[in-house]
């Protein structure tokens, strides 16, 4: 699978970075400019999905899911619809074209139909006059659950007879990295280190929760409006599940308080165009706190077993690991945040042999996905923490050890990828050195808080 | 809705009859608001009526009266911890108002409301066990005082009959050579709740520790004092070495339980260092 | 006890008196964003967490996720919309922007009215001060320091054009 010979190695510096041009000639590069839409959000004029506001506009509102892992029986939505000011209570079956959508892979139910999968999942919505009437109703939907038995870790979602997230098995996808030979690269290592990382999930917590905002214009074109970071996508799984040809649907990006990937995918965006077009009025849609935490994307929780050597010379040999990403009930980017986690396994530095292989694996946890690093930042715990230890078992400096082994012009990535620029590892801990000399600092590897 | 009346009492008569005077109706006094109006938009309470005591004149501000401090149930954390009266007398108050969410919730919540929701990790509370506070309540008919220590009777459950009020917290002012001080160890610096703190108030006299009380936060079902603490201090020179042998003393009058911000194993841990702390701070202010 | 709860809402909002028959019942942060249209104070969690709904109420920074609409009768309250508008910004609005403190913006209004309570009690604030004066609000974008290098900008601004200390809000 490598491209990389032999000889390549030696040529490595002979390949110079391209010189850097001289800031002025930018016109923005290099200075301080203002953002175009910053006068209006200090002055609290900008607009964001909730705080649109039209005539004859609806609440809307989530109900979800309280089982991680259950068959829906029956879904009773008679007493919700009773309720004074409700205009529509919709389920898995108010949905006029296909109840599946998701970024990658359209795993994911837009109303959960006959079995939900983690707690929050969507299972009906409802709009109303005022949002206290919404409340109400959703409060007085009646599901009846079977439990299943729930898995909720990748390690037993993969045990023989473990529950089955989705029929077609637990394993969302096998990303396979190899370079080299990776037992040569062992027997030619004097130091190797081996551990296991474990890094934890994470909600992005954008200040502004999901929202979105959809009416009928008078050309009975649904309009959808909401904080995305990809309204083009929206529109294309907005237009599948209300079974609308491409061109009823109009999707347009309103300020967004901060995404950091999980606006990536689609939030309120079907769920809320559901209402408008079933009741022809406006809707506005906005999740809560508690609601956004449940069932919007949170960062995938990893485990890591890697294997790193070095020869007594400080240089890497090899390095092989093995990666397991906790997905969720939903693939989301599941699938790509762990397979850049395998590319990504090795860090920022060369190794003439590596192997890599990660498990993006489903279960009844909430869906994970995209959030700023996408995968490499798990990845970077791991490295970081092999390269230190190596260098302490080696006596030598971290920096010095660093340096060694960064990847150059000339050297190989994990995936064979040619480095040509672009990696700036090297000037940056040169930098970094410089920077210790000037200031008389040094660098220990387990640093103790000190003044 | 949250509520469906709202009614503003401006005399505490007015206030007692407002409370009472709803046949069957839920209705509950509102101060600050800070956990009220978020439990009830969480619907983990309900309420038809709202009785706002904030600007009942009888339950608010802070004042000497016979060798005592009296403080308001509707007085703020903000003028708490900028009152000369408590920085001067009962520094620990003002040094946990500090510690009470941020500025915007100190300039809402009220003492008599952190001392109703009655919260084992309430910033508030264990200064007042180690200040051997009193609970002033007032019903229709009569007052009542009671020790703070017997106010709250257990998880969340306290000493109040319907139609009561909280009124004011009554303590007598530390005497001479008297240091207090409040810790509290949180997730982060502000907006969190305590995994555990402590409050400590020592009187030195002829640099030996004449009196002291040790009283403990987030670590029982209700805020506890520390007896094995309070008699390691008793008698001795402060130290280093008493320092240390009060944490561990104390260490062994908590009763901590797992839960979402800490282990119990890491809140037996933390008593100790929040209690050392506290205590040298104390012994600090006295000398 | 009226079934629709309505009320009359006396009070003044950005220097302006207001007089409206709404529904009681809610919180503040509704009254003013739902029957002001008043959307600058923003909901970010509705449990006084992260401060995003920051007004000042009576010249005091407040919550107005946590205060019943009602509380506010015969108040004088502040919004971001009476803070400044986009040709004449307070300085605080104008440092935050000059430092680059401004990105998603949705912690934005909240940070500002935070800003000037803390420059009104403080109006030379050390870092550590700026710190605990904003320590109410989150930001998910910045970091911080940029926010906190505009608040120390606004302060010097407001300190070189009012040597005696004595910073008034540009509305009331």
């Amino acid at each position: 699978m490598t491209i990389l010979n032999e000889t390549l190695q030696e040529e490595e510096l002979k390949i110079q970075t391209p010189s850097i041009s001289r800031k002025d000639e930018y016109e923005s590069v290099g200075k301080s400019v203002l953002r175009k839409d910053s006068v209006p959000k200090v002055t609290g004029k900008a607009i964001y999905t909730g705080d649109l506001h039209m005539p004859g506009m609806l609440f809307g509102k989530v109900l979800l899911s309280t089982q991680a892992h259950a068959l829906i029986k029956s879904i009773d939505v008679s007493a919700a619809a009773a309720v004074p000011g409700v205009k529509a209570v919709l389920t898995s079956r108010d949905i006029p074209g296909e109840n599946a959508f998701g970024i990658a892979i359209p795993d994911q139910q837009v109303l959960a139909e006959t079995k939900v999968r983690y707690i929050g999942e969507p299972v009906a919505i409802v709009a109303a006059e005022d949002i206290f009437a919404a409340e109400q109703a959703i409060s007085q939907i009646q599901v009846e659950y079977e439990p299943l038995p729930a898995v909720f870790s990748p390690f037993d979602a993969l045990k023989p007879g473990a529950p089955a997230v989705h029929a077609k098995g637990n394993i969302l996808y096998h990303t396979k990295v190899r370079k080299g030979n990776i037992e040569r690269g062992f027997d030619e290592a004097a130091i190797i280190v081996e551990n296991i990382y474990r890094t934890s999930g994470q909600d992005h917590a954008p200040i502004e929760p999901e929202a979105g905002f959809a009416w009928i214009d008078a050309e009975g074109v649904l309009n959808v409006f909401s904080g995305t970071q990809y309204a083009f996508r929206d529109r294309r799984q907005i237009a599948i599940a209300l079974n609308l040809p491409m061109n009823r649907v109009r999707v347009a990006n309103m300020t967004m308080g901060g995404g950091f990937g999980r606006k990536d995918d689609v939030t309120a965006e079907i769920l809320v165009a559901l209402l408008a077009w079933k009741t022809g009025r406006p809707v506005r849609l906005v999740y809560s706190r508690h609601e956004a935490m449940m069932s919007q994307t949170h960062r995938h929780p990893t485990y890591t077993r890697v294997r790193t050597g070095a020869n007594k010379e400080g240089k890497l040999t090899a390095m092989e690991g093995v990666i397991y990403g906790d997905t969720g009930a939903y693939a989301s980017l599941g699938l790509f945040v762990i397979k850049k986690m395998a590319l990504h396994l090795g860090g920022p530095y060369y190794y003439p042999n590596y192997k890599s292989d990660s498990f993006s694996v489903y279960t009844n946890n909430p869906i994970f996905g995209a959030f700023r690093g996408f995968g490499v930042l798990q990845a970077a715990v791991s490295h970081e923490g092999q390269i230190d230890e190596l260098a302490e078992k080696l006596g030598m400096d971290p920096i010095e050890f660093r340096l060694r082994n960064c990847l150059r012009p000339g050297l190989s990535f994990s995936t064979g990828q040619l480095m040509t620029n672009a990696c700036g590892i090297a000037t940056t801990l040169e930098r970094l050195q410089d920077y210790l000399v000037e200031n008389g600092l040094s660098i220990e590897l387990h640093p103790e808080v000190s003044a | 809705m949250l509520y469906r009346k709202y009614e503003v009492a401006q005399t505490l008569p007015e206030a007692l009859s407002l409370l009472s005077s709803h046949n069957g109706a839920v209705v509950r006094p509102v101060a600050g608001g800070t956990d009220l109006i978020l439990q009830l938009h969480e619907r983990i309470l309900s309420a038809d009526v709202l009785v706002d005591i904030s600007r009942v004149p009888e339950l608010r501000g802070i004042r000497l009266e016979n060798g005592q401090l009296v403080i308001g149930a509707a007085t703020t954390y903000t003028e708490i911890s900028r009152s000369d009266l408590v920085l001067k007398n009962a520094f620990v108050l003002a040094e946990a108002s500090k510690k009470i969410g941020a500025v915007q919730i100190q300039n809402m919540a009220t003492l008599g409301g952190n001392i109703g929701n009655a919260s084992p990790a309430a910033d508030a509370i264990p200064g007042l066990y180690a200040l051997q506070a009193d609970v002033v309540v007032c019903g229709p008919n009569a007052e009542r005082r009671i020790p703070i220590t017997e106010f709250h009777q257990g998880y969340r459950k306290i000493d109040l009959n319907p139609g009561e009020l909280i009124k004011e917290i009554r303590f007598a002012i530390p005497a001479e050579g008297t240091g207090t001080a409040f810790y509290k160890y949180a997730l982060r610096k502000s907006q969190a709740i305590s995994v555990v703190d402590a409050a400590v108030c020592v009187q030195l006299s002829d640099g030996v520790i004449k009196h002291a009380t040790v009283a403990l936060g987030a670590v029982a079902p209700t805020i506890i004092r520390s007896p094995a603490a309070e008699s390691v201090l008793i008698g001795e020179p402060p130290s280093e070495d008493l320092f240390d042998r009060a944490a561990e003393a104390a260490c062994q009058d908590a009763r901590p339980i797992d839960d979402i911000r800490g282990s119990a194993a890491f809140r037996k841990y933390l008593v100790g260092v929040c209690t050392s702390h506290a205590v040298r701070s104390a012994c600090e202010r006295a000398a | 006890m009226d079934e629709n709860n309505l009320i009359k809402m006396e009070l003044t909002v950005n220097g302006e008196a207001v007089s409206m028959i709404v529904k009681g019942g809610r919180r503040l942060l509704d009254f003013l964003r739902d029957d002001l249209h008043l959307t600058g104070t923003k909901e970010g969690c509705g449990e006084g967490e992260c401060g995003s709904c920051t007004v000042h109420l009576d010249g005091q920074s407040v919550l107005a996720c946590l205060t019943p609409m009602e509380r506010a009768i015969g108040c004088s309250v502040l919004t971001i919309e009476g803070v400044g508008s986009p040709t004449n910004l307070h300085p605080v609005q104008a440092a935050l922007l000059d430092e680059g403190g401004v990105q998603c913006g949705m912690c934005t209004p909240g940070m500002v009215m935070s800003a000037l309570d803390l420059l009104e009690r403080n109006p030379d604030p050390t870092i550590e001060e700026i710190i605990e004066g904003i320590s109410g609000n989150l930001c998910r974008c910045t970091g911080y320091k940029k926010i906190i290098y505009g608040i120390q900008q606004a302060a010097q601004e407001l300190q070189a054009a009012s040597p005696a200390g004595t910073v008034k809000e540009s509305v009331e």
